[in-house]
């Protein structure tokens, strides 16, 4: 594992997370127990993830960009007793002193709660726990957001991550000399990819700090330095690499595999890209984050001109897919459908949300008494002649901003819960990049004071950073189609002619 | 024309971030704080060509430019100079 210049080796690793583990234990998790990572990039987010997994335990990434209020909720929601994290949040942590009563790992400064720092850890054995544990049971749970307005926790098997790390892997043939970048933070599922794949390989995993990340022109850098061969990333980060990304000044040879994934890539762009850095093999990978990686796509160059979709190919080993209609029935061929997903990558379910799982999947008769068991993506999809899946919308009002996954439900549900907000209006505009921004309209309760820069500040306390819209405008009234809903398509118009100039 | 860091941070708070009550501080870091991401500093960037008549090139873009205020200022300083 490399950061920033400081290394660490697999046996170092091994010793550290040993001893993190020792340390768990000692404290009293308990296996299947859920820990928290909360912290920026750095070696101590390798030894984290492996800590906790030799303890038995789930590790649970906490986003460190979310607001406070957010991260309380998810402590409580999947009971989180035991977190890793760093100085930098000891202040958060702190003000979260009177709700959770937590051991924090890997701090130095006081703190309300009950602490170790690294020199204490590194006191434990290294001995490796000897547990009786089975890949079924879970590895980690990764929060999405939710539409009604809280986020939801996605639970998954340690045989789930590892069918995922082997087939990515397998499909970019890792060797130990590959530098791949953990660019994606660790609570995008692109994460396992980067720690687990690279893991099966031997492989050394860069981690790239979140700042790097905000620059093209630094991220290009970066590549160059530290000599990466292999990334997973959104289109967003490849878009801004090329147009803004200096690359010119750059010596880029030494990547050979991009995987991208998250949101469409427009073809011209990536055209673009793949003429820019010719020899590097370019793989569109699609997955929810409940079921990751479970249909890739190799693509050739796309022809000068071409509007033509890149497809998200055909499912990945250990997946099937069916296409089914608005009653659940099989599609015919060429007809578009939800998409859902049977995978040895698939979520167990939703931690604590018996209401989501009873609607988050399909049940297909197999064999005798058991069903086969598939998870509706909410994607529309089309099977096209060739095989491959064309992706074409979604059926619900889930967006991508920027490889972010928001539910304009979610944005909605925060900005009607502010006291003086009488209804509100999320929608996306074009962001003038190839993706989308959200805008937000809302009215406000009669005799009410409050102002944009009020409701914002509610938005930046509920939401992570990027739901948070860009605009929100105040009107006097929303407008409604005549089945009572409000008109957001209108809204949308709306706002896109009013500043087009 | 000088660059202000009283300029700057209006702009950042008033127009990107829309919220004058925020704090910052000259020295705080504006990437880890979580105040910037991608876009806004895209969008910081064009308006700082504007409002100091520079062209900021893509190789100038870096982090150790406009981490903070104070890097922001020191940039343009040396860019305005010159």
């Amino acid at each position: 594992m490399s950061y920033q210049g400081h290394e660490l080796s697999y046996g170092a690793l091994n010793q550290r997370s040993n001893q993190l583990a020792q340390a768990l234990m000692d404290n009293g998790a308990q296996r299947q127990d859920r820990v928290g990572i909360y912290m920026y990039k750095g070696l101590d987010l390798g030894v984290a993830i492996y800590g906790i997994l030799k303890a038995g335990c789930i590790f649970v990434p906490l986003d460190p960009f979310m607001p406070a209020d957010r991260l309380s909720f998810i402590l409580e929601d999947c009971e989180i007793a035991h977190i890793i994290s760093s100085d930098a949040f000891s202040d958060t942590l702190n003000s979260l002193g009177e709700k959770h009563d937590l051991n924090v790992y890997g701090i130095d400064v006081d703190s309300v709660h009950k602490t170790l720092s690294w020199s204490d850890i590194a006191q434990q054995s290294v001995r490796c726990p000897e547990l009786p544990m089975i890949d079924l049971e879970l590895g980690y749970i990764m929060y999405t957001s939710g539409s009604t307005g809280v986020p939801k926790g996605m639970m998954h098997t340690h045989s789930g991550s590892i069918t995922y790390a082997r087939w990515g892997a397998e499909h970019v043939g890792l060797k130990p000399k590959d530098r791949v970048a953990s660019h994606a933070p660790l609570h995008f599922d692109l994460s396992i990819f980067d720690f687990f794949s690279t893991a099966q390989a031997g492989a050394t995993v860069v981690l790239v700090p979140e700042a790097v990340t905000r620059f093209p022109a630094s991220w290009t850098k970066t590549i160059e330095s530290e000599r990466i061969t292999v990334v997973f990333t959104v289109p967003h980060t490849l878009m801004s690499m090329i147009e803004k990304g200096a690359v010119a000044q750059r010596d880029l040879s030494s990547l050979r595999w991009i995987l991208y994934g998250g949101e469409p890539y427009p073809p011209g762009k990536l055209r673009q890209l793949m003429l820019t850095l010719e020899d590097v093999k370019v793989t569109n990978v699609y997955g929810p984050a409940e079921a990751p990686s479970c249909t890739c796509y190799d693509v050739p160059l796309p022809p000068d001109g071409s509007n033509e979709p890149i497809p998200i190919g055909v499912v990945s080993r250990n997946s099937t897919d069916i296409i089914v209609d608005d009653n659940d029935e099989d599609c015919g061929p060429g007809q578009e459908g939800e998409l859902c997903i049977r995978s040895s990558t698939l979520m167990v379910g939703y931690w604590n949300r018996p209401d989501l799982n009873e609607n988050a999947y399909l049940f297909r008769e197999s064999f005798g008494p058991f069903p086969a068991v598939y998870y509706r993506t909410g994607d529309r999809v089309v099977r096209q002649v060739d095989g491959n899946l064309q992706f074409i919308g979604r059926i619900d009002r889930m967006v991508k901003v920027r490889g972010y996954r928001v539910e304009l439900d979610e944005v909605e549900s925060v900005l009607t819960g502010h006291p003086d907000v009488s209804e509100a209006a999320a929608f996306t505009v074009p962001d003038g990049s190839d993706s989308l921004k959200i805008i937000a309209a809302v009215t406000l309760a009669k005799g009410a004071v409050a102002d944009t820069a009020d409701v914002l500040r509610l938005a930046r306390k509920k939401l992570p950073p990027y739901a948070v819209p860009e605009n929100i405008e105040l009107l006097t009234t929303l407008p409604h189609n005549s089945s009572g809903k409000i008109n957001r398509k209108l809204l949308a118009e709306q706002w896109m002619a009013d500043h087009q100039a | 024309m000088k660059s202000s860091i009283a300029n700057i941070r209006q702009h950042i708070l008033t127009d990107i971030l829309n919220d004058p009550s925020l704090e910052l501080v000259p020295e705080q870091d504006l990437l880890l704080s979580g105040m910037l991401d991608s876009v806004s500093v895209m969008r910081l960037i064009s308006w700082l060509e504007n409002e100091y008549q520079i062209s900021v090139p893509a190789e100038d873009v870096l982090i150790e430019h406009f981490g903070s205020l104070n890097q922001i200022k020191q940039y343009l300083d040396t860019r305005l100079d010159g």
